[in-house]
């Protein structure tokens, strides 16, 4: 058993260590102060003893070396429970190891734990994933006030950024995250990144693309090299596909979009799609009404929403390149 | 096979007990009338914020609001129709002259931009019991996406009411809430985690940072006076904290991890209805927190406060299943155990405030807006746009107490809240705010039906169908409904009884019934084969048998299915659908001779069974009576007519009206001509006689009809008595016996004919006959009554003796032997029926001779009719039994009696003969009660009847003399006496009847209900609904059991149209000449038959018989292969002549395919079973009729034979 890095480029540079089980502190190789997070697994159908003093001693280690360090709890196989079970048993893990922190010590009542119930049979570890990257983005504010306005400017109920390839939402509107709603944009997510490749783009022409008042000069995405091509395959839990992104780094200009109804019915609502980055996708529930009849507005409100996502993403770059 | 499982699950309701139920059921009322009491107080105010809705917050004047939508602030003030107008910026007013007045938008000029859009609103709450420097009512809160936290100062001068604003959070503040108690403090809560509270009094930096793990999405400030620093929080995950905020971060009083199941968007704090609690000792001030969330549940949490232990219960104390996600969670003033909730469906997940329209589009785009609005307006019809606000009883967790109709009438609801306890303010996603009066909320509870059912259709051939139902019963005050005027709460605590409050239990379905119906296959149990057999077996009535035949071939299959109770409502149902209306009274006069013959073994057989009870005296009476029925017949047979006038009008059976036609009656003259006494008198022998012998014993007993059938026996005997004209045919009868008693020879018989006839033709009665029978006609249709024993003895006997006399006259000396034994017979009856006439009736003249043979036969029967009520019964059946004998004795007119004797005698034993031999006889004989008595005897008759047609007219004829007579002898009351015992009977068996069918329809006998709703639905008092339903139920079981031929078979003739359409739809078939191919059309009428058959394309017919070479229009035989084919009789015809030939085994390998027999009828056809014929098996065929050498019919040979034959 050994522990297995995988690189994930979504807004940020992640490294992901899949560590065994039976690592501990010592044997991780690394000091603790090299990491942001740290996501513990527990299978839910397990003995709880183990797992979660192994849990407690990696966050007191965590406490004395690197008191900001993210911790999610990540309670996996959640599939394998009725929905009543799951939450009890969910809700037992999660006392347990507060009182288990708790008899460590008092201070470590507060100590801000998250847990998590995830299964790879729907889209809730993805879910989860999002909510430990959410942690991490520097830019999540400024991202989030993008989507709201973007949100309040096309009567959206819902907008979320997705990152394509791993289809980890980076950021999303205030609005609480309706699993039925994240779940349908991470089909929808899925579905196209299947289909996409099968499209190309007949113009080579950035004038042509319907993409052209671009104020701010866009300079090629350079940065981004490392990512679609690297097939990074996690092994253990986070199922990240790798399909490469629809849109080919050398045609910054040509940013697919796509949209489908949901319900059939008059006041119904359309999913639409549209690329903002290379990697960042825009997903946003839209009445359909909206979508029908002021297209232009929403495809306007998409370009301004684009403008701000990609100088984020670049100033990010940059700096990530400074240092 | 069945079982039935009902399980009773009945739980007290805590907060109502029983016990008081009904003493505190007069103090309950409708919470909706309680309050507010003025007009109508629905208003609305268009517009209010911008589209996408708002939040509301009140003010503590508790007549205005502020209502904050994105980018808009407006402060509202709701006015009764009194109050004077200010002039405000925009007003509205409602229906009942309630008003909105709003103010200008704020929030223009304050210079914000919509990164500030505002998120949540407060109101800041001036100081109660604290002496403050500040007093905050005038300042109201609002919180903004990008984490600002404003200030609004109403006071300030000019339209400028922004204060300042104040920044600390990094992202959107989800939740702002002010302590009503400590009026300068302030908490929010937003997505970065983090809950600060502020002091108003100096807003330039929060006081405390408290940090959640996740987005906080709901919070509230304490209301409690014990504890008013602090604050309860829910999380984006699903936790609850509370905390107590002067610790800051280590001030974490409870934690409820995972109190949902998804983010908890609402919050609300009631404080204390438990310190009113008169039940709830220490001054503990209970309170509770309640919590909602986009997993579609509320619950309600118990937070104790006693002493400095205080938690909350890690378990809901109630909670609550909402259809849709909650956006909002509010106490209802006033009602402590009350909620009203906020849908957060319509918003997809979206926060709401946010929903519908961008600041351009508003500005920009009128258009798009009227639109967009519109179309939130057609959803309004739908109904399906927008949950209404809902407001619930915590005790009742799975249905709303009353759900607020008019909140859904603008779309969804993005914020409420209670302006008092009967008025709500809403703010709608279009805009819209709204008061709301509570008065007109409606109760979901009366739209969902108590009872349900589910049915379980079995599985592609398995039959099981398992039914299960539950069924709750629905009362008046019911839990959530059991509100109490605030008039009457002081009765409460004089009854000390304690009003419902918060911590009541939750509410416990009291007294739901629950069963399921667990039905075993029909298949695999015997009784399934029952049910098939009989399925297979039952007639119905339409094929053109009258209906007592039906039930006797029912019967038959009963018994033979082995289901005696079936066997017992079949000839129940047979023996009432027998006419006991005299047949003479019908249309045919003339039958006597058979009558004749048929009496004298009515004679022996019907003897016996009357004089059942009395046997012992019947041998003494019989001597005795002989003589009298002499005397009787004709006089009896007056008084019979005449009672029969009477007792028609009465009898109450549809059946005897059939018969009634009185029109048709025979002439009088006729009878004359036929000996009527004879006649008349045989004929109710015979049926009453073969009856009793063998089957009536067990069937009489068993089942509530069998009164009937001993009545019958005895009605033969009693219509010895009462009926002159049976004396007549007995006297002939038993004159006939006596000549030859064992077998009566047919010279006997000639013999007994003859006198018959000699009788017949002296009789006085035929003048009175005329006279009677016209009178008859009258009444005809009435059915006879046959209460003759019910008349008093004294009237009998001067009948009696006129009968004597008449019969004296007729018949003469040979007579008197069959008639005495009848008689005897007949008095016994009335012997037990109390009547002491037996020494009158020995008295009488009537000759001895036939004593004997009566003795032997009551000796047999007395077993039946030893009962009492047996006697009257024969009474009724007497009547019929009258019929009967006249329809024998027209049978047996024509041949001679000892012929007919043998014939009844061979029919006894046997029951198996078909009753179809007795196509219209059938009827008559039908009508006697005698079919009831036993199968075989049924049969026998009919057989009889069959026979004997042409001779009943005159039997009945001579009936109806006789009948006139005795009807006439009878006095008025007697009369009645006799028909309403009559009607009784009758009425009895047909309630007993259905009583059964009831029985049957619970026990899920859907055969029997179907059947006997096809053949009797009238007289069952099936209604033709209920029928229907049967037959439908019926024939799906039959379906489903695939017994298809049977289901046709009653669609066929079950005379339900609903039914027999079924068979009409998609059954055209369309055909093509196969020579040109092209279609046959009919065009011509459908009367010209044949046009199937001939191509008008090719001018010539369809098909050729290679045969008989003619055009073939009927049934068909076609070989498929080589297209030769003919008629069908041609073929069979031609290959039944000539044996099958073998077939070569290399033909036959490939012979499988190529060889195909058909069979078109069904009748030549045997499927081919053999094709999969291996090796080791030689097919056999017939080459091909037209020569062509292909084997149009094959078989496996060696079972050739076998299958042809079949």
């Amino acid at each position: 058993m050994r522990v297995a890095k995988h690189l994930i480029d979504t807004v940020i540079p992640l490294e992901i260590w899949d560590c065994p089980g039976n690592v501990t502190v010592d044997t991780l190789g690394a000091s603790l102060v090299d990491f942001s997070t740290i996501v513990f697994v527990i299978d839910i159908r397990d003995l709880y003893q183990h797992p979660v003093s192994k849990l407690v001693e990696f966050i007191v280690a965590a406490c004395q070396i690197n008191p900001d360090i993210n911790f999610e709890v990540f309670v996996h196989k959640a599939e394998r429970l009725q929905e009543d079970d799951k939450i009890e048993n969910f809700r037992q893990i999660h006392e347990r190891v507060m009182d288990r922190l708790i008899d460590e010590s008092p201070e470590f009542e507060q100590f801000p734990l998250n847990f998590h119930l995830t299964s790879i049979y729907d889209h809730s570890l993805r879910e989860a994933f999002s909510r430990m990257l959410h942690k991490l983005i520097d830019s999540l504010p400024y991202l989030e006030e993008l989507l709201n306005v973007f949100c309040s400017n096309t009567a959206s109920p819902k907008a979320f950024l997705f990152d394509t390839s791993s289809k980890i939402h980076v950021a999303t509107d205030t609005s609480p995250v309706d699993k039925a709603t994240h779940n349908l944009c991470c089909d929808y997510l899925s579905m196209l990144n299947s289909f996409g490749p099968l499209y190309r783009s007949n113009s080579n022409d950035p004038r042509t693309s319907r993409f052209s008042p671009t104020p701010a000069p866009t300079p090629p995405p350079t940065a981004t090299t490392s990512t679609p091509t690297s097939g990074i395959t996690p092994a253990g839990t986070p199922p990240l596909t790798s399909s490469s992104s629809p849109v080919p780094p050398s045609k910054p200009h040509f940013y697919p979009s796509a949209a489908t109804s949901l319900s059939p019915s008059r006041p119904g609502t359309t999913l639409t799609y549209h690329l903002v980055t290379p990697h960042l996708a825009l997903l946003a529930l839209l009445p359909t009404t909206v979508y029908d009849m002021r297209r232009g507005l929403v495809e306007w409100n998409v370009v301004w929403f684009r403008e701000g996502v990609r100088e984020i993403w670049e100033s990010g770059l940059r700096g990530g390149l400074e240092s | 096979m069945q079982s039935t499982v009902p399980r009773r699950a009945s739980t007290l309701n805590s907060a109502v007990p029983l016990s008081l139920v009904g003493y505190t059921a007069e103090l309950y009322s409708d919470s909706r009338k309680y309050g507010y009491q003025g007009p109508v107080r629905n208003v609305r105010l268009h517009r209010a914020t911008t589209n996408g809705g708002g939040t509301i917050a009140k003010s503590d004047d508790g007549l205005r609001c502020v209502v904050a939508g994105r980018e808009s602030l407006r402060i509202l003030r709701l006015s009764d129709p009194e109050d004077v107008m200010n002039n405000d910026y925009k007003a509205s007013i409602g229906r009942g002259g309630h008003r909105i007045e709003a103010s200008r938008n704020i929030w223009d000029g304050s210079g914000l931009k919509i990164d500030s859009a505002i998120t949540d609103v407060a109101w800041c709450h001036g100081s109660k019991q604290l002496q403050i420097v500040q007093c905050f009512n005038n300042k109201i809160l609002t919180s903004a996406r990008n984490g600002d936290l404003i200030m609004w100062d109403l006071n300030k001068a000019g339209n400028a009411k922004y204060e300042r604003k104040t920044k600390f959070h990094i992202r959107s503040i989800h939740k702002l809430s002010c302590s009503t108690i400590v009026p300068y403090y302030c908490v929010t809560g937003s997505a970065d985690g983090d809950m600060r509270v502020w002091d108003l009094r100096d807003m330039s930096k929060s006081i405390i940072k408290i940090h959640h793990p996740t987005s906080v999405r709901s919070l509230v400030f304490s209301p409690c006076l014990s504890h008013p620093l602090q604050a309860v929080v829910g999380l984006d995950n699903g936790s609850i904290y509370r905390w107590d905020l002067q610790m800051g971060q280590r001030g974490q009083l409870d934690r409820l991890p995972v109190a949902h199941a998804g983010p908890i968007l609402a919050l609300d704090w009631c404080n204390t209805p438990g310190s009113s609690n008169v039940g709830d000792n220490i001054g503990a001030d209970r309170s509770w927190i309640v919590s909602g969330g986009l997993d579609h549940t509320v619950k309600v949490w118990d937070l104790t406060t006693s002493g400095t232990s205080v938690h909350i219960a890690h378990q809901p104390t109630y909670t609550l299943h909402p259809s849709f996600p909650v956006r909002r969670v509010l106490w209802r003033p006033e009602f402590p155990s009350e909620i009203a909730l906020v849908s957060n469906e319509d918003f997809g997940g979206g926060s709401g405030s946010e929903l519908l329209a961008s600041p351009r589009l508003q500005f920009a785009t009128p258009a798009f807006i009227n639109a967009s609005s519109s179309v939130t307006k057609d959803k309004e019809p739908k109904g399906n746009g927008a949950d209404a606000v809902e407001i619930w009883d915590v005790r009742r967790g799975w249905i709303a107490k009353w759900t607020v109709e008019a909140s859904s009438s603008e779309g969804g609801v993005t914020d409420a809240i209670f302006r008092d306890s009967h008025a709500l303010w809403v703010q709608h996603a279009s805009g819209t705010f709204a008061q709301v009066d509570l008065r007109r909320s409606v109760r979901p509870i009366d739209a969902i039906p108590r009872v349900a059912l589910a049915w379980n259709v079995g599985v592609d051939g398995d039959t099981d169908g398992t039914l299960a139902f539950v069924s709750d019963r629905r009362t008046r005050w019911e839990v959530p409904y059991d509100d109490m005027s605030p008039d009457k709460r002081h009765i409460l605590l004089e009854r000390k009884l304690k009003p419902k409050c918060l911590g009541d239990k939750p509410r416990m379905p009291v007294l739901q019934t629950m069963g399921t119906y667990v039905r075993g296959g029909l298949r695999n149990t015997e009784s399934g084969g029952l049910f098939e057999h009989l399925a297979r077996k039952y007639l119905i009535e339409s094929d053109g048998r009258n209906r007592a035949a039906v039930c006797k071939v029912n019967t038959e299959a009963s018994i033979q299915g082995g289901s005696v109770h079936a066997a017992q409502v079949w000839l129940l149902l047979g023996s009432l659908l027998t006419d006991v209306i005299p047949e003479y009274i019908r249309p045919s006069p003339h039958s006597e001779k058979n009558h004749q013959i048929v009496v004298h073994l009515t004679h022996s057989n019907s003897a016996p069974a009357a004089i059942p009870t009395i046997g012992t005296r019947s041998g003494s009476h019989a001597s005795g009576s002989a003589s009298k029925p002499a005397s009787h017949r004709a006089a009896s047979s007056d008084s019979v007519s005449k009672m029969i006038q009477q007792t028609r009008p009465t009898p109450t059976s549809p059946l005897s009206h059939r018969d009634g036609s009185p029109t048709t009656k025979p002439p009088p003259n006729s009878r004359n001509l036929t000996p009527t006494s004879s006649t008349s008198s045989s004929p109710r022998h015979i049926p009453t006689s073969l009856p009793p012998a063998p089957a009536l014993p067990p069937s009489a007993i068993m089942t509530p009809a069998t009164p009937r059938r001993p009545s019958v026996l005895i009605s033969t005997a009693a219509q010895g008595q009462g009926h002159a004209r049976r004396p007549s045919v007995y006297n002939r009868a038993s004159a006939a016996h006596s000549e030859s008693p064992s077998t009566p020879s047919i010279s006997v018989s000639d013999r007994s004919l003859r006198h018959v006839g000699e009788g017949a033709l002296d009789d006085s009665d035929s003048s009175d006959g005329s006279e009677n029978c016209v009178v008859v006609s009258a009444d005809a249709q009435d059915s006879h009554s046959e209460n003759e024993r019910d008349v008093p003895p004294d009237i009998r006997r001067p009948i009696m003796l006129k009968s004597r006399s008449l019969s004296m006259g007729r018949t003469g000396p040979a007579h008197p032997s069959p008639l005495s034994r009848l008689a005897g017979q007949r008095w016994t009856e009335d012997e037990d029926d109390g009547g002491k006439e037996h020494e009158d009736n020995e008295a009488s003249p009537s000759p001895g001779s036939t004593d004997t043979d009566g003795e032997g036969h009551s000796g047999r029967d007395s077993e039946c009719s030893t009962r009492p009520q047996k006697v009257r019964v024969k009474a009724a059946s007497v009547t019929k039994t009258r019929l009967r004998k006249n329809s024998t004795a027209k049978r047996l007119k024509s041949r001679t009696r000892s012929a007919t004797v043998a014939v009844l005698a061979a029919s006894l034993p046997s029951p198996a003969q078909s009753a179809s031999e007795s196509s219209h006889l059938v009827k008559q004989a039908s009508h006697s009660s005698i079919r009831t008595v036993t199968a075989g005897s049924v049969r026998e008759q009919e057989q009889s009847t069959g026979l004997i047609h042409h001779d009943e007219d005159a039997s009945r004829a001579d009936a109806e003399s006789d009948d006139y007579q005795a009807w006439r002898g009878m006095t008025e009351s007697r009369r009645r006496a006799v028909m309403e015992e009559e009607a009784q009977l009758r009425e009895a068996a047909w309630h007993a009847l259905r009583e059964a069918v009831e029985e049957f329809a619970e026990a899920g006998d859907v055969q029997m209900c179907a059947m006997l709703a096809l053949i009797a639905a009238k007289e069952l008092g099936i209604s033709q609904r209920r029928g229907l339903q049967f037959l439908e139920a019926y024939i799906e079981l039959l379906t489903r059991l695939r017994l298809h031929t049977c289901a046709a078979y009653l669609r066929k003739c079950g005379d339900f149209e609903d039914v027999s359409n079924t068979t009409k739809l998609e059954t055209i078939i369309y055909t093509a000449c196969g020579r040109c191919r092209k279609p046959i059309l009919l065009s011509r009428a459908r009367t010209v038959t044949g046009a199937h058959a001939f191509c008008t394309t090719c001018k010539s017919a369809v098909v050729k018989c290679s045969i008989c070479h003619l055009p073939v229009r009927t049934l068909l035989f076609q070989c498929s292969v080589c297209t030769h084919g003919g008629h069908q009789e041609c073929y069979r015809r031609y290959h039944m002549g000539r044996p099958m030939v073998d077939i070569p085994t290399s033909l036959s390998a490939r012979g499988r395919s190529l060889i195909r027999e058909r069979d078109d009828d069904g009748e030549e056809g045997e499927e081919v079973t053999c094709s999969e014929s291996r090796g080791e098996r030689t097919l056999a065929g017939h080459p091909c009729a037209a020569g062509c050498g292909h084997y149009c019919w094959a078989t496996v040979g060696g079972h050739l034979g076998a299958e042809e034959a079949s």
